[in-house]
């Protein structure tokens, strides 16, 4: 009867856990105006086949490496017989009339699988352990228990398990119920046989030990026959559980008395109850949530522009953190010289979901999603190795739309929308990861000292002839505002911004002055100008409220 | 032959069909393209931070060094970039000195060819000076089995390949003549025009849409006006800027198509279309 509270219980928990977590991302963030395209086509937009083969056989985490395939292979198919054979027997049994947990085939399929999910939770721990020291030297603050609880919760299951067995094989209390219960034998009817008949040939631990040269073995073997041996075979199949009970036995009569085998018991059932109710909130709601993604189709170049406004909780929650798409990215160099982490895949989605339930929570932590999210080439790699199947170019477009609606746009809309006073004003913040400096051509009269002015590269601009309206300074006059020192406002002018880097004017030039590269070098100060702006105006907002 | 084949970042998610085109045409030629584990070359960084796209390109060079091969790219932004990296990691000793030091860690190692001439220094080739200069273009017109028909041609150069020359050292940046020489022999009869060497609008598409749009609308009409039937393209950012969307309604306009070059080769030296098809 508690049984079926608590498990209603956690049932119910669990339920609020997935309404939870769909609620977690913010109404604002699910949909934009723009080109939106409605659920139903997305929803129907499924491939059967990547559904069935990478949430049966995690094809694409076979492609993308081997041994961890293996270990994870390990863990959902120990997990899974655990789940339908032994934690659901109440069901399963019903179905087959020949299944009972005490006969040798199945103690010995029990210990298996168990080995295997406990050996392979251990690996997952050693490699989390291995990462965690590899990306602390490149500056990671994350420790080795960030999305491990899952892990642990599960080793325990199934360490409860083994012990909660190797105790009942020992315990002669539990013998003594099991006895009332279904043979009601007494002394005279031969009692102390089969005890010594277990404490022989089934690890039966007694508290006073019975001499076995006169015990009769014989009728204890008649009354096991009949009373025992329909359901329990001798424990040696259960390889884990007989060794442990094996190491335990010179306590075993200290433990049964102290019925530590009840504790277990509601130790292993609290345990498995703990991981459901836990389930929706950890990193194992990718069991939900990668068959989804796996349905999904790949956007292509083609569709990414209409569903760029799709930010689903499914793509979100689908990631392991398994880090396959970091070691693939294109743009993991700018990493190594920036250091700004949330370039890297594993990272960036990890502050999109915060992103997108919390809006623009931490000034610096969006300025670095930002920054990041505008260096990703959108190759499409990581999308490609994604065991997951998360879309994830569909997510980092979406990322960028989240932002400009929630009002931090990219640096060159920033650049071009901020008024002369406020960008000229000297920025006393700290630098933002992503925009590194060091003295350039700008900074070196000699590089553009030579300027007579003759106006040659702003006749060869395609940028000054086709944008007449609109471009304000040409590229003779940057140079003169350098010459006048007022390259921070050169850095905010639209001929910066908007230079398509074709090189026409560094190449006519007569004076031979690298007009291109002065450009460049402008936008890469604007880039930084821009994105401490935008982290103080956040952070002045935030003050205001 | 054996060359470290860098498709750069846009081929593999949005033009397919340029890279199984270079990859069937190279097949084709006997050469056989070597696939490394290639990052981004750094040019979309280059106006963000010099040093990241300077290490970019000097990583992808290492990585190919240590395999002994040279770089083939069928990209001009990419091919511009490995060389722009060469020239700032060879003028920046503080550049270089970072680079080195972040590469060393990695089992990596770079010596740019100026400082060591006989060294193992990779050799960074544009499909179309590969084609030129390491197959040879004697050998090409003895494999062209199926010539085009004479159209009148326009060629787009693509920029960073040609400017800045000192860097670049590709071709003559206002007259060049590699590009001519390989269409003529398929046939097709190139034209002058008088865009040929401009910019066609990329690298702003995302920033400023309109005025990348109105860069290529120019391009194309002034190349309908010279009676041109196809625009021939040999870069990646290039193709990207003429097969977009908006681009397509303004080359059905003016009845021109945009082809690249790759597709033009393989059509001569009788590849099935569908394998080029991506």
């Amino acid at each position: 009867m508690i049984f079926r509270i608590l498990l209603y219980g956690v049932l119910v928990i669990f339920l609020i856990g997935l309404v939870y977590r769909f609620r977690s991302i913010a109404r604002k963030s699910r949909f934009f105006e723009r080109d939106k395209e409605p659920w139903a086509k997305k929803i129907f937009n499924f491939t059967a086949t990547g559904f069935l083969f990478n949430t049966l056989f995690q094809i694409k985490l076979f492609k993308a490496g081997k041994l961890r395939w293996l270990v994870h292979g390990l863990v959902i198919s120990g997990f899974s017989y655990l789940l339908v054979v032994h934690a659901l027997d109440d069901v399963t049994s019903m179905m087959f009339s020949w299944y009972q947990p005490g006969i040798g085939p199945f103690r010995f399929l029990r210990n298996l699988a168990g080995v295997g999910v406990g050996l392979g939770c251990i690996l997952f721990l050693v490699r989390r352990m291995n990462r965690a020291r590899n990306i602390r030297e490149t500056g990671d603050k994350g420790g080795l228990f960030k999305g491990t609880v899952s892990i642990f919760l599960i080793l325990s299951l199934v360490g409860s398990g083994f012990l909660l067995e190797a105790l009942r094989i020992i315990s002669e209390p539990r013998f003594d119920e099991m006895v009332e219960e279904y043979s009601g034998l007494d002394e005279a009817g031969g009692l102390n046989e089969l005890r010594a008949y277990w404490a022989r040939n089934y690890h039966l631990v007694l508290k006073e030990a019975i001499p076995f040269a006169s015990a009769d073995f014989e009728t204890g073997k008649a009354l096991n026959q009949e009373y025992c041996l329909d359901c329990h075979e001798r424990p040696d199949p259960a390889f884990v559980s007989s060794f442990l009970a094996g190491g335990i036995t010179p306590i075993g009569n200290w433990l049964a008395r102290f019925r530590v085998d009840l504790f277990l018991y509601w130790f292993h059932y609290g345990a498995g109850l703990l991981l459901l109710a836990f389930l929706p909130f950890s990193r194992m709601f990718h069991l939900v949530a990668v068959p989804v993604t796996s349905a999904w189709k790949k956007s292509t170049h083609v569709n990414l522009k209409k569903q760029m406004g799709l930010l689903e909780i499914f793509s979100l929650t689908a990631c392991t953190n398994c880090g396959f798409c970091s070691q693939v990215c294109a743009v993991y160099p700018n990493f190594q010289i920036t250091g700004n982490r949330e370039i890297l895949p594993h990272v960036k989605i990890d502050v999109v979901k915060t992103m997108a339930g919390k809006g623009l929570w931490d000034a610096r932590a969006v300025a670095r999603l930002r920054s990041g999210n505008d260096d990703c080439t959108r190759c499409g790699r990581c999308g490609d190795i994604c065991p997951s199947g998360i879309d994830l170019v569909r997510l980092w477009t979406a990322a960028d739309h989240l932002m400009e609606s929630l009002g931090f746009p990219d640096n060159c809309t920033q650049a071009l929308g901020t008024s002369f006073d406020i960008w000229t004003q000297p920025f006393p913040l700290p630098q933002v990861p992503g925009t590194g400096s060091s003295p350039g051509l700008a900074d070196r009269v000699a590089a553009f000292e030579h300027c007579v002015q003759c106006t040659i590269c702003t006749n060869a601009c395609p940028v000054v002839a086709h944008d007449l309206n609109q471009n304000d300074l040409g590229p003779h006059q940057i140079m003169n505002l350098l010459r006048l020192g007022r390259k921070q406002m050169a850095a905010g002018s639209r001929m910066v911004w908007h230079c398509l880097t074709c090189y026409a004017c560094q190449e006519l030039c007569p004076q031979g002055i690298r007009v291109a590269d002065i450009l460049l070098e402008l936008r890469a100060q604007g880039h930084r100008t821009a994105e401490q702006i935008k982290v103080s105006q956040l952070t002045n907002q935030g003050s205001d409220k | 032959m054996r060359v470290a084949y860098f498709p750069g970042c846009k081929i593999d998610f949005v033009l397919g069909d340029y890279g199984s085109a270079v990859e069937t045409v190279m097949a084709q030629l006997g050469v056989s393209l070597v696939r490394l584990p290639f990052s981004c070359c750094g040019n979309p960084s280059r106006g963000k931070n010099l040093e990241v796209s300077v290490f970019s390109a000097i990583k992808n060079l290492a990585l190919a060094a240590k395999y002994g091969l040279d770089i083939m790219t069928p990209c001009k932004c990419c091919f511009g970039q490995l060389k722009q990296g060469v020239y700032w990691y060879e003028t920046r000793k503080d550049l270089r000195d970072n680079i080195n030091r972040i590469l060393a860690q990695e089992g990596l190692f770079y010596t740019p060819p100026s400082r060591d001439p006989g060294s193992h220094s990779p050799v960074i080739r544009h499909l179309l000076s590969f084609l030129l200069h390491d197959i040879g273009i004697t050998r090409l017109k003895e494999k062209i089995i199926r010539p085009w028909e004479p159209v009148k041609t326009a060629l787009q150069q693509g920029c960073h390949a040609l400017r800045p020359y000192g860097v670049t050292g590709f071709d003559n940046p206002f007259a060049p003549k590699m590009f001519k020489a390989l269409v003529e022999i398929t046939g097709l009869r190139v034209i002058d025009w008088s865009k040929e060497t401009s910019c066609c609008g990329n690298p702003i598409a995302e920033d400023h849409k309109e005025l990348s749009l109105k860069i290529l609308r120019h391009k194309v009409e002034d190349a309908a006006r010279e009676g041109a039937a196809y625009i021939c393209t040999a870069c990646t950012h290039c193709q990207i800027q003429y097969q977009g969307a908006e681009a397509l309604h303004i080359l059905a306009k003016n009845k021109i198509s945009a082809v690249s070059y790759p597709f033009i080769l393989g059509t001569c030296l009788g590849i099935p279309l569908g394998k080029m098809g991506g």
